[in-house]
């Protein structure tokens, strides 16, 4: 019985004994890391969200949670299997001589989650890091041979950036990214209702997806005018209506949120919306203008700044979409791949915050354009050292490692307080500074993938180190 | 096709995992009953047991009368200052009140009105109003929020300068606001009030002075942190035939301790428990409820012929029991 298991397991889990082995350490790594690690202020909202399902309120019921409901749903069986066995009540704890360190950075809260609860948010990240990871294989072993996909796959499984933002962060960014994978792979496969449905999930997880909803719909847009050209008729419209009810289909794994009360689609909406500036995007500067004593900038309440760059995001992206799959040259795969790859970049530079765990929205379309322009490879290494610069010098790296020391006291809460205090008060304009170089960087790096090799800096510069290290070597 | 199948499988599995995951309020069971006996009280309570043991409270305490209004709440882009909540954190305080009232079963609904607004408000007879910034800019409006108050109107105000009448205004009520070092919460001593609800707002950037408190026959509400000068959290200042109840303020960072997300917990359970109309100090007690629950009774301290407020509560996360009753004589 269990060999039988082992058969169908294994050409997924261990379609070549080089994944295998990288597949173990990879997840050996993550598991190592998940439980003593955690960002106080990012952790607070899925506690919540974990909590006040338990007590019967919801994940909404201490609107701390301001996510669409999946990962809520996607992380509950866990929780609940928990609470069966111990107390979830020691799932996370308030540290009162957190409090200062708390107001005075603006970034954390002066509560600490368990280990125990850490290791149950990412369980289900890391089991995502590796689906990602085997997909990419999956696909690149049917386009380019066994030898790229290891590689493709050790690029994936093996980034830094990746493993941090799962492992370390918490953030669950590589669950809507392997939907918007999925889906754009089935999408290329002609398969509408399926990619319908799993891009619709990926929706219910983060929203970004919706810009490469987008795609497909300009997408279809395009079959079908070509189609009714050809005469064929109401069978035009069948990609289409699969499509959409793919999407609908997705809405049924939220069906009892949306019938018992839509209030939480306000919430998500209004309270998920950014008001500030800043990340790896083109408001980079924002971080030093802040330092300068002009309080950043902000789109308030006043001003719907995050609402105009989503209509600005969303009018790029199909122009972009409309442009890119109408484009003469390259072959079918290669235009749909350069423009789901456009698409996150329109939406990473032109939205209002760009945090680093955003970019694993990038990273496989980007490996898997990479195999078409050898060139990405490097952008993407690029864009993990400063993704994960970026995230260390957002909080101190100091600010991961709270649940270490509420464990263990060691290193002490006190001692992490104190490194972080420095770090924000006296080190604050060179934070600001560093932050903004990062982020401009980060933006010139996103942007230089859309641009033409003779134009592309990045690609010039590359060249020239190239050069330069021959000419020593 | 294999695809497809694997695809309708997780989202039939997804779809019955939410079905468990909807609101389905808290855990049921909770009895108050208060047993007079010419000059003796004793307050009966029965909890709901759970799997995994909570903390919980049980208090009683007399009130002078009761009501049952809706919270009015002043969301003004415009009138910010340093001692004001920022609008996004009073935004805040809105979702996250509307939503704890739910939460406890509350009927009242939060309503917004803006700065326009408030003169009509204040000509409209009694209610509750919560302020989060100050209306330093209009001294007419000032005038009629404190004839408001004196005439029976109950104000909740949340940090310096949201009281529009305290002598700093030009107003009679003498109450001062200092900086407040939480310093990891030493040094800090608990009123009777502060033991019974549990609050959770502990550490407001400024707070009030206990003795303007006292000297205005208010009562401490919150705990007491000896900082050189004695400040609390919360306080309650009876005024004409009104009331303010006054928090330190003003809402910002961190969660957990000074943010809208504890404001709306205690604020929540202090109004629906008509802590504003209180006459006397609570009885209470704090119990541990196992899986058979909590049973037991309380002697009150002291006993008249007013009404008297109920309430038992969870003070954990992850249950949630509440129970408010009003025993008349």
């Amino acid at each position: 019985m269990r060999l039988k298991v082992w058969e169908v397991l294994r050409p997924i889990l261990a379609p070549s004994p080089i994944v295998l082995k990288f597949l173990l350490i990879g997840l050996a790594v993550r598991f190592l890391l998940a439980p003593w690690t955690a960002v106080p202020y990012d952790a607070y909202p899925f506690y919540s969200a974990a909590a006040g399902t338990l007590a019967g309120t919801g994940p909404y019921g201490m609107v701390l949670f301001s996510y669409p409901p999946l990962f809520a749903v996607i992380s509950y069986p866990l929780i609940l299997l928990y609470s069966q066995f111990f107390d979830p009540g020691n799932l996370g704890v308030f540290v009162p001589s957190m409090v200062e360190v708390s107001r005075t950075t603006g970034m954390l809260v002066p509560f600490v989650t368990a280990p125990a609860f850490n290791l149950l948010l990412k369980t289900p990240l890391i089991l995502g890091d590796m689906l990602v990871g085997l997909l990419i294989f999956r696909t690149v072993r049917s386009w380019k041979g066994e030898e790229i996909a290891v590689k493709a796959f050790l690029i994936w499984f093996l980034n830094p950036l990746v493993i941090f933002v799962s492992a370390v962060h918490g953030q669950f960014d590589v669950l809507p990214a392997y939907c918007a994978l999925v889906g754009m792979l089935v999408f290329m496969d002609r398969r509408y209702l399926l990619s319908g449905t799993v891009l619709g999930v990926g929706v219910l997880l983060k929203i970004f997806p919706v810009y490469l909803i987008m795609l497909c719909l300009v997408s279809l847009s395009l079959i079908l005018v070509r189609e009714a050209r050809a005469g064929k008729g109401l069978v035009t419209l069948r990609p289409l209506a699969l499509f959409i009810a793919g999407g609908g289909l997705s809405l049924a794994t939220i069906l009892p949120f949306l019938l018992s009360s839509s209030s939480f689609l306000e919430f998500v909406l209004r309270r998920g919306t950014y008001t500030s500036l800043g990340g790896l995007n083109l408001w980079f500067l924002s971080p030093v203008i802040e330092a300068l004593g002009t309080g950043g900038w902000t789109g308030g309440a006043v001003f719907p700044l995050g609402t105009l760059l989503t209509v600005l995001g969303l009018a790029l992206t199909i122009l972009a979409s409309f442009l890119l799959l109408r484009r003469p040259e390259g072959n079918e795969r290669e235009n749909f791949l350069l423009a789901n790859t456009f698409v996150i970049i329109i939406l990473l530079l032109t939205q209002p915050v760009t945090n680093p765990q955003y970019l694993i929205w990038l990273f496989p379309p980007l490996l898997l354009l990479s195999l078409e322009r050898p060139q990405m490879l490097a952008k993407l290494y690029i864009l993990s050292v400063v993704g994960l610069l970026y995230g260390i010098s957002l909080q101190s790296g100091l600010a991961f490692f709270y649940p270490l020391a509420q464990c263990f006291g060691s290193p002490t809460v006190i001692a992490l307080n104190d490194g972080i205090m420095a770090f924000y008060v006296s080190a604050s304009f060179v934070r600001f500074t560093i932050l903004s170089i990062l982020g401009g960087v980060g933006a010139v790096v996103l942007a230089s993938i859309m641009l033409p090799a003779r134009l592309d800096p990045v690609e010039s510069l590359l060249r020239r180190w190239t050069n330069w290290r021959c000419r020593h070597a | 096709m294999r695809s497809e199948v694997w695809a309708v499988l997780a989202v039939v599995t997804l779809l019955l995992i939410s079905s468990f995951m909807i609101p389905t309020g808290g855990l049921e069971g909770t009895e108050l009953e208060l047993r007079r006996d010419g000059e003796t009280a004793v307050l009966h309570y029965s909890l709901p047991g759970h799997e995994h043991e909570y903390p919980a409270s049980v208090v009683a305490f007399p009130i002078e009368q009761y009501r049952h209004d809706d919270i009015t709440m002043l969301f003004d882009i415009g009138g910010v200052d340093d001692n004001s909540s920022n609008p996004a954190n009073v935004q805040g305080l809105i979702d996250h009140l509307g939503a704890d009232l739910q939460n406890i079963g509350s009927s009242r609904e939060v309503e917004v009105i803006d700065h326009d607004a408030l003169a009509s408000f204040f000509s409209s007879g009694n209610g509750t109003l919560i302020l989060a910034s100050s209306l330093w800019d209009d001294i007419g409006l000032c005038h009629a929020a404190e004839a408001w108050v004196l005439a029976g109107g109950l104000l909740v105000s949340i940090g310096h300068g949201s009281i529009p009448f305290t002598s700093e205004m030009g107003g009679t009520l003498q109450l001062h606001y200092s900086s407040l070092d939480y310093d990891g919460g030493r040094d800090v001593s608990t009123t009777p009030f502060s033991q019974a609800f549990g609050w959770r707002t502990v550490a407001p950037s400024n707070g009030l002075l206990v003795k303007d408190v006292l000297d205005a026959s208010g009562t401490v509400l919150g705990p007491i942190y000896h900082r050189g000068m004695d400040l609390t959290t919360m306080a309650l200042i009876p005024y004409g035939q009104g009331a303010v109840l006054v928090l330190g303020g003003p809402i910002d960072k961190p969660f957990r301790a000074s943010m809208e997300d504890v404001f709306a917990w205690d604020l929540a359970r202090c109004l629906e428990a008509e802590v504003a109309w209180a006459i006397g100090e609570p009885t209470f007690v704090r119990v541990e409820v196992g899986s058979a629950g909590a049973q037991g009774s309380v002697a009150l301290d002291t006993v008249d012929d007013s009404t008297y407020s109920l309430m038992g509560q969870n003070l954990d996360d992850t249950h949630l029991v509440f129970l408010h009753k009003l025993v008349e004589n």
